[in-house]
């Protein structure tokens, strides 16, 4: 508390922003989740799928991303799974 | 990758599968956003409540300086059965801090009765004697009340007639060099000087509001030497009685002694942060502290406004 403040009392319990509670990692997950989708389904055709990669992509970016990005996100991972079928 | 046409249809079966999945995270995320704004909201509501109860106190009176620190045991909550307030009369200014039986939410409304009174009553009562039995009558009419309307929360203590507030009442005229004090079954105060720590335990404590009525004793106060650079503390038990995982208490001298020259707004912060560490974090009860000291100058922005940074 500085001594020139004008008052004293409760401290505030006023909430984090999300973005100050989560792991600084949970902000690049979803794309890094893609990428590995790829990464995976790619070279090995037939073997693997990259879905599962891309569906937690998605839902992590709903629990971390404004509604804009995750319409992004959800986006680019229809784009990715028919590349995938290709 | 999938060969078509091979494994075609269930290439395809997947793929709209994975799109569902995606685009069902769409409304999720709404929803996600939707019940984040309503708890924002809720928060504030509450924060605004709980500084209706418990209002900022201004740091500077002329030349004498207060601050407050308090700690609710619920981590939910701002305010728990602790409680302080300060008053500039012309009396002097008046300090009063106090501890509701119990803790939590339900000594809220023990709170705010007692707080709204005397933040009245400091005004125009001349005695601190006077100001105490106010009090302790407006305490008692909230516990019948309370009882009255079947307010006594989950222990029904008001009902039970157990509900009780042990306080204590300073005050510091302007121009003087006292303190006086006036404790109601309360903990003690420490007052520093030079480099003497002294705790004062009053010859008189007295019973706690809500049961002067049973109060056989006299009702006074006690007066001490408060001179420019003196610090008086006063705290609740949440102070005294915390205690370590090993059960030993703590005690405040040693970091008071270190920290009381640097002003008050750093003991509350020192001693604060001293029980926090002391149990490892985790408040077994509500924390209040207050602390003022008379300096020898009014600050040189008058003392009611912010100093320009």
């Amino acid at each position: 508390m500085s001594p020139n403040r004008a008052t004293t009392g409760l401290t505030s319990h006023a909430p984090q922003s999300e973005s100050d509670l989560l792991p600084r990692w949970t902000r690049f997950a979803p794309l890094v989740l893609v990428v590995l989708g790829l990464a995976i389904d790619l070279p090995t055709p037939g073997a693997y799928s990259g879905d599962v990669f891309l569906i937690l992509s998605s839902m992590i970016a709903a629990c971390v991303y404004s509604l804009r990005a995750v319409v992004w996100v959800a986006a680019l991972n229809s784009v990715a799974g028919l590349v995938f079928l290709l | 990758m999938r060969h078509l046409p091979s494994d075609g249809q269930h290439a395809v079966v997947d793929y709209v599968a994975l799109v569902v999945l995606a685009w069902a995270t769409v409304p999720l995320c709404r929803l996600r956003l939707f019940l984040r704004d309503q708890l924002l909201g809720a928060q504030r509501v509450a924060e605004s409540a709980q500084r209706a109860v418990l209002p900022p106190v201004r740091s500077w009176w002329g030349n004498t300086w207060v601050a407050v620190r308090y700690e609710a045991a619920s981590a939910a909550a701002s305010v728990g059965g602790d409680l302080y307030a300060a008053e500039h009369t012309s009396y002097g200014v008046r300090l009063l801090i106090g501890d509701v039986r119990g803790k939590g939410l339900n000594s809220i409304p023990s709170v705010a009765a007692l707080v709204g009174s005397f933040h009245e009553a400091a005004h125009h009562t001349p005695t601190l004697p006077e100001l105490a039995r106010h009090l302790d009558q407006a305490v008692t009419r909230h516990i019948r009340e309370a009882a009255a309307v079947g307010g006594g929360g989950e222990g029904g203590d008001e009902a039970s007639g157990e509900h009780f507030i042990t306080a204590a009442v300073a005050q510091i005229p302007d121009d003087g060099t006292e303190v006086r004090l006036i404790s109601r079954g309360h903990c003690p105060a420490f007052l520093v000087s030079g480099t003497v720590l002294r705790v004062w335990e009053p010859e008189h404590p007295g019973m706690p509001l809500g049961l002067g009525e049973f109060d056989t004793g006299p009702w006074v106060d006690e007066v001490r030497p408060f001179g420019p650079g003196s610090l008086l503390l006063l705290c609740t038990d949440g102070l005294l009685e915390a205690r370590d995982a090993g059960g030993r208490f703590y005690t405040p001298d040693e970091d008071l002694l270190r920290s009381w020259r640097h002003g008050p707004a750093t003991v509350v912060d020192r001693l604060a942060q001293a029980v926090h560490t002391h149990t490892d974090g985790v408040l077994a009860d509500d924390l209040a502290l207050v602390a003022v000291t008379r300096a020898e100058h009014a600050p040189p922005w008058g003392g009611a406004e912010p100093a320009p940074p």
